[in-house]
């Protein structure tokens, strides 16, 4: 404690700074606006029920459009491609039948059945 | 505002919202005095301590509602000061990688505008600059403001007996300092 009373007798314990002019009295002004301005935001951030959902039920109708374009447009075009795939595929078969049938054998089912 | 004095007063006022803001007004116009010295005597600069106060009161104001008295105000508020204050110390040296903030501090005290110290109380504060961080904190907290340890262990989380070797380790660093730079 003696060391501390050294420094306190010789230098003493004023603390050497100072501050502009009205200093605090602007401080708390400038606290008080800033705090004023927080509550104002605070108060546009409160929104109606409404307001708070809309993005989302605007989300939802976004995707239910979404859905009812695909099945209108979309859907019955990929199901008329493949009837038409199913039915290029069914000639393919039966020209590959009609290939494999031996002609002399036709001819003799043919004359057989005369 | 003067008349209110008791702390219960306040607390009770802050927990009403209709009082709520009146009651922090006489907080700031009470503390910001006590605040502003405690952060410029870590940040020397004025700018900066306007700033670092500035932050304090805000965020005061941001966790009003968990302030529920088990502490006094005042050792609330100098604990959100002290934070803010390293917070800013902190993130400085982070920018500054190169340069000792103290030595910058030490130099902008001969350069403050605001410095109204003689020439020993200038070898106080350089001599103030060269301890560490919590030390400094210690010295200037008892030195300067004479907060009791008990008080200085709920600010700075740090026990009785570690404050009172700090401390006594910081004055006599201190004295050799400045005998050195006589």
């Amino acid at each position: 404690m003696e060391i501390n009373d050294n420094i306190r007798n010789e230098v003493g314990n004023k603390v050497p700074f100072t501050t502009p002019d009205n200093y605090f009295e602007e401080f708390s002004a400038k606290i008080e606006q800033l705090l004023d301005k927080q509550e104002e935001s605070n108060q546009v951030i409160n929104l109606s029920l409404w307001q708070r959902v809309q993005p989302y039920v605007y989300l939802a109708a976004m995707f239910i459009g979404l859905y009812v374009s695909i099945t209108t447009f979309v859907k019955p075009s990929i199901q008329q491609k493949q009837k038409e795939q199913e039915l290029v595929e069914l000639a393919i078969q039966k020209e590959l039948l009609l290939d494999e049938i031996d002609e002399y054998a036709l001819y003799e089912l043919l004359s057989y059945n005369n | 505002m003067k008349e209110i004095i008791e702390e219960s007063e306040i607390l009770a006022m802050l927990a009403s919202e209709q009082t709520k803001r009146k009651a922090f007004s006489w907080i700031m116009k009470t503390y910001q005095q006590k605040m502003y010295y405690h952060i410029r005597k870590m940040l020397i600069n004025h700018d900066d301590t306007d700033d670092v106060l500035q932050n304090t009161f805000l965020k005061a104001w941001l966790h009003i509602a968990s302030f529920r008295g088990e502490s006094s105000l005042s050792t609330w508020l100098y604990r959100i000061a002290t934070n803010e204050t390293l917070d800013f110390l902190r993130s400085k040296k982070q920018t500054n990688e190169y340069v000792d903030i103290e030595d910058t501090l030490a130099l902008s005290l001969q350069d403050t505008s605001y410095f109204s110290g003689n020439e020993i109380e200038l070898k106080l504060q350089k001599a103030i600059l060269l301890l560490p961080e919590k030390q400094r904190l210690v010295f200037n907290m008892k030195y300067f403001d004479d907060i009791t340890y008990e008080q200085m262990s709920e600010i700075l989380e740090t026990s009785v007996g570690a404050l009172k070797a700090s401390y006594h380790l910081a004055t006599k660093k201190i004295e050799k300092l400045i005998l050195l730079m006589d």
